[in-house]
């Protein structure tokens, strides 16, 4: 697949990494000579030093015969205007690095597609904001992942020694919504359960399930749920606002949110509603203990500066608080942090690396997510019209070429979510959620495939 | 100050003061009350004198209208709307004779002159104050005159003004937020003159509607009309002396009641209803906290009054107590019972609810809902400070950020009011009075209500207050009729200099 990513900066260094691993074809442009050197030096990839939208340069990358192009410099205009052209000169599929919140505003990304021909939208620091409020709210889950746009969800949760069904089979289990248990990992072997199968204490279970229902399910495996009432967020900045905005709206939980610059306070306690602004140092030890940081449940550092917010985690940690989340914005210190103590550490770059991997597939597939590295693949697949599967019950699915060793956890017709059984059918334009083994991924990504 | 400009617009005003008297004038023709009939044709004549002297001399001047000539017109508009307002009164002898505590007594020009002011400016300011000693007897042309002031003054003479004058221009948004200062401006659409066209639509058509359902209730057209524009203005003037308790009857006080309320609501929310905007109306947090006052209200009242035996069922106490709640929270004023023989926390509260006022945009007086609103939060923030002292707080209202100006124009004004209601209180028990009626009579003036409590109350009148009360009674009415700003500073010596 021949791929052009425009910026050489972080988040293009990883992806660049991550597809010229994967044998793609390669073209990074940057106006940085030295970013491009040790590209180039690093990773079999052609790099092309100019500016990012100057239709020269591209056309000298032969964007005309791209299946991709990735924009994904630290300015939006550029981004948008590198995409425009790359579309108009015949790029397949173009994705778009976006931060400033005023382009958010418009919160639907088929009208970038409709309007601007931006295929994906991504705002590395709405994903940070959103990871890190997931990673707080969903405590029983040890991973979360979304589909869908959001409507679906898929949680990794812990089975207990007191989960009260463990030696019974399947689809004994009486789960408290409707939900499917996709995937079971047991001792670094990922088994794709069917209703005979038996869960043990100590396995990790898949579950899918609609958005809005899954919380009910975090106890079902035996853990109890702690519950979260305070959280600190150090920093004012887009990712302090937007996950402070996130807590407020989503729930009864308290926030304080702490910045060291009073204009930005004034303008954050107009913005936010329930959130104690704070005007100070997350670093000042005194007055964390003043504001009785001690007791919050969830400790979150997201200020600009990485050495800020590594101390403010270190001492949140030392105040007791039992979750300390910190923002990383070089990637390359991140092995130390969990090591020092804190719980996580998150890189929105890495983040947006990963997320634009996700959309690196085959047209109708379009998220992609890994359990325990590549033991079994998550697809999000669109159901092609007159392919194998169009038309199908789920029941029938394994005699038209659906593999053994995947199955489906969700359907979602017409923007509903339908947790499938025997009888469900899948039609053309349904998106399915489906749990694969490595083996059968392409078997599947064929049976969903477009046929004339 | 350019008095050339100020001069025309007041002449301008004058003129117009004199087309609203025809219709008083049509009234005592109609009832053949020629005394009266005269004493309105020499007001006419005297205002056209005198409004085309001063639009001859301020003619030809095309400047435009600033901040201070703005207030300068609308203040010295006020008091001359008073002055040419009371001369139908004066002319008529209408307050020659009094009786007061029993004794008939002939009052001099000057005490004729300060009664007809009083009379005249609470008619304006909407206050419903009355120093008439029985109503009854005026002619009925002068009591129309008496109601029809409410209705002029309760949307505003020169919000009218400005909706129909065509050449004010930018001017008319200075003469506009003058006249109603409100807390938080708020223009309805982008050109002040259509939102005064708006607002005084909307003023005359929920008039109309009113007017029809008192005829509907089987009060006659005048009364009806006296009634309708007593209520809407939140005035309180009604020509009986028995206020709306002179018909004894359940229909005519709950559609009192009904647009009282109505009239105590910003009318900004009527023209997004008409808009087809329904849910703002409802999602309004001065409205809801509006309506929580009355409720809460009521219900205390009404707990306390058959505690103590005033009424003798629920359903009339609800009907006495939910009809003097209303009344005294809009500042309308109007009564069905004597609430000065109410028990002590009745009164209390009572006198408490004419300090709060009815929402901000609407006809009503007092302080308004929202300002309190805004104190009660800065309040709260301030001893939540106490404690977190580095935190930023944003005072918010319904979601939206007020701003530090707001604020402090809020805080401002209630020290002004307060101030203003105990100094003026000290020289009322200065001039003899016990120290409630000193007290209510001042905050039923200030705050635009209408009767007090004791001497002031609502079977009371106002009559039996010295002269120099009387003079700083109807100087408070004005100054809560525009909201202190406007008027003190037309006081402060800076103000007249270039």
């Amino acid at each position: 697949m021949n791929t052009i990513i425009i910026g050489a900066g972080v988040v293009g260094f990883y992806i660049t990494q991550l597809l010229s691993m994967e044998k793609h074809n390669v073209t990074v442009i940057d106006i940085d000579q030295e970013a491009l050197r040790r590209i180039e030096e690093t990773y079999d990839v052609q790099t092309l030093q100019g500016h990012g939208a100057s239709t020269v340069i591209l056309v000298e990358a032969d964007i005309d015969e791209a299946d991709l192009v990735v924009a994904v410099t630290s300015n939006d205009e550029i981004n948008i205007l590198a995409c425009l052209i790359g579309k108009q000169l015949g790029a397949k599929r173009t994705i778009v690095r976006l931060e400033n919140p005023a382009y958010h505003d418009v919160s639907d990304r088929f009208l970038y597609r409709d309007l601007l021909g931006i295929d994906l939208v991504i705002n590395p620091k709405n994903l940070a904001a959103m990871e890190i409020y997931q990673r707080i709210r969903m405590p029983g889950a040890v991973a979360v992942e979304s589909f869908a746009g959001g409507r679906v969800t898929m949680k990794q949760l812990h089975v207990t020694p007191s989960f009260k069904h463990i030696g019974q089979e399947l689809k004994d289990y009486r789960l408290p919504i409707k939900c499917v248990v996709a995937a079971v990992l047991r001792e670094d072997q990922v088994i794709i359960p069917s209703g005979i199968d038996v869960l043990q204490a100590d396995d990790m279970v898949f579950v899918v399930g609609e958005k809005d229902k899954m919380k009910k399910i975090e106890t079902f495996f035996g853990k109890s749920v702690p519950d979260i009432r305070n959280v600190t967020i150090v920093g004012g900045g887009d990712i302090g606002i937007t996950v402070a905005k996130n807590f407020e709206a989503a729930t009864n939980i308290s926030v304080k949110l702490f910045d060291e610059d009073h204009k930005r306070c004034e303008e954050l306690s107009r913005e936010l509603n329930r959130t104690l602004v704070i005007y100070g140092s997350g670093t000042d030890l005194t007055l964390l203990k003043e504001e009785r940081v001690f007791n919050t449940d969830a400790f979150i550092a997201v200020s600009g500066e990485d050495e800020t917010n590594l101390l403010a985690g270190l001492l949140a940690k030392e105040l007791g608080v039992p979750k300390s989340i910190v923002l990383v914005d070089r990637p390359d210190y991140m092995p130390v942090y969990e090591r020092l103590g804190i719980d996580s550490a998150i890189s929105p770059r890495i983040l947006t690396a990963k997320y634009v991997l996700k959309y690196v597939h085959p047209g109708n597939v379009s998220a992609v997510s890994f359990i325990k590295e590549d033991k079994a693949e998550i697809l999000e697949i669109l159901v092609g019209k007159n392919s194998q599967m169009d038309g199908i019950t789920l029941k029938d699915a394994p005699k038209a070429e659906f593999p053994r060793g995947a199955v489906i956890g969700a359907v979602v017709k017409s923007g509903k979510v339908v947790i499938p059984f025997g009888d469900t059918v899948m039609n053309e334009g349904d998106t399915v959620i489906i749990f694969a083994l490595p083996q059968v991924v392409r078997q599947v990504e064929d049976a969903f495939k477009k046929a004339n | 100050m350019n008095y050339k400009i100020v001069s025309k617009l007041t002449g301008l005003l004058i003129l117009f003061l004199a087309i609203c008297m025809i219709f008083s004038l049509l009234w005592s023709v109609w009832y053949s009350e020629w005394n009266v009939a005269f004493s309105f044709l020499y007001t006419i004549l005297i205002c056209i004198i005198l409004g085309g002297g001063l639009v001859w001399y301020g003619a030809g001047t095309e400047e435009e209208v600033l901040r201070k000539e703005g207030m300068a017109v609308v203040g010295i508009g006020w008091l001359l709307s008073g002055i040419i307002g009371s001369l139908p009164f004066i002319l008529s002898h209408t307050f020659r004779f009094q009786t007061i505590e029993g004794v008939q007594i002939e009052n001099g020009l000057f005490s004729q002159i300060i009664n007809s002011l009083f009379e005249t400016l609470s008619g304006f300011t909407t206050t419903g104050s009355t120093v008439l000693t029985n109503i009854e007897i005026v002619p009925k042309g002068l009591l129309f005159w008496r109601s029809f002031t409410h209705w002029l003054g309760g949307m505003g003479i020169i919000v009218l003004f400005i909706a129909i004058l065509p050449m004010l221009g930018a001017g008319a948004k200075r003469l506009f937020k003058s006249e109603v200062p409100g807390p938080i401006p708020e223009g309805l659409r982008p050109r002040i003159k259509t939102t005064a066209l708006i607002l005084w639509g909307i003023y005359m058509a929920i008039s109309a509607v009113q007017t029809i359902a008192y005829l509907l209730a089987g009060m006659d057209f005048f009364d009806a009309l006296c009634h309708t524009f007593g209520t809407m203005a939140t005035g309180g003037f009604s020509p009986y002396n028995a206020s709306i308790g002179h018909y004894q009857s359940a229909w005519i006080e709950y559609i009192t009641v009904v647009f009282m309320v109505v009239a105590g609501i910003n009318f900004g929310l009527y023209f997004q209803v008409i808009r087809g905007d329904y849910k703002t109306i409802f999602k309004d947090s001065e409205m809801r906290v509006f309506f929580g006052i009355v409720a809460l209200g009521t219900f205390l009242i009404m707990f306390d009054t058959m505690r103590h035996q005033i009424f003798d069922n629920l359903i009339d106490s609800f009907r006495y107590v939910w009809f003097q709640v209303v009344s005294i929270i809009t500042t309308t004023g109007y009564g069905t019972s004597d609430f000065n023989t109410w028990p002590p926390f009745s009164k209390l509260a009572l006198i408490t609810l004419m300090f709060f006022g009815a929402s901000s945009g609407s006809t009503g007086g007092g302080m308004k809902i929202i300002r309190l609103m805004i104190l009660v939060k800065l309040a709260y923030y301030q001893i939540y400070k106490t404690f977190h002292p580095q935190s930023v707080v944003t005072l918010k209202i319904g979601g939206k950020p007020i701003g530090q100006d707001v604020i402090d124009g809020v805080t401002g004004l209630f020290i002004i009011g307060m101030s203003i209601f105990v100094a003026s209180t000290l020289a009322m028990g200065m001039l003899g009075l016990d120290i409630v009626t000193a007290t209510t009579s001042v905050a039923a003036t200030l705050w635009n209500i209408g009767p007090g409590l004791e001497k002031v109350g609502s079977i009371e009148n106002f009559a039996h207050i010295p002269n120099a009360g009387k003079i700083l009674l109807t100087f408070c009415m004005l100054l809560g009729r525009l909201e202190f700003y406007t008027i003190l500073a037309l006081l402060l010596p800076t103000f007249w200099r270039n």
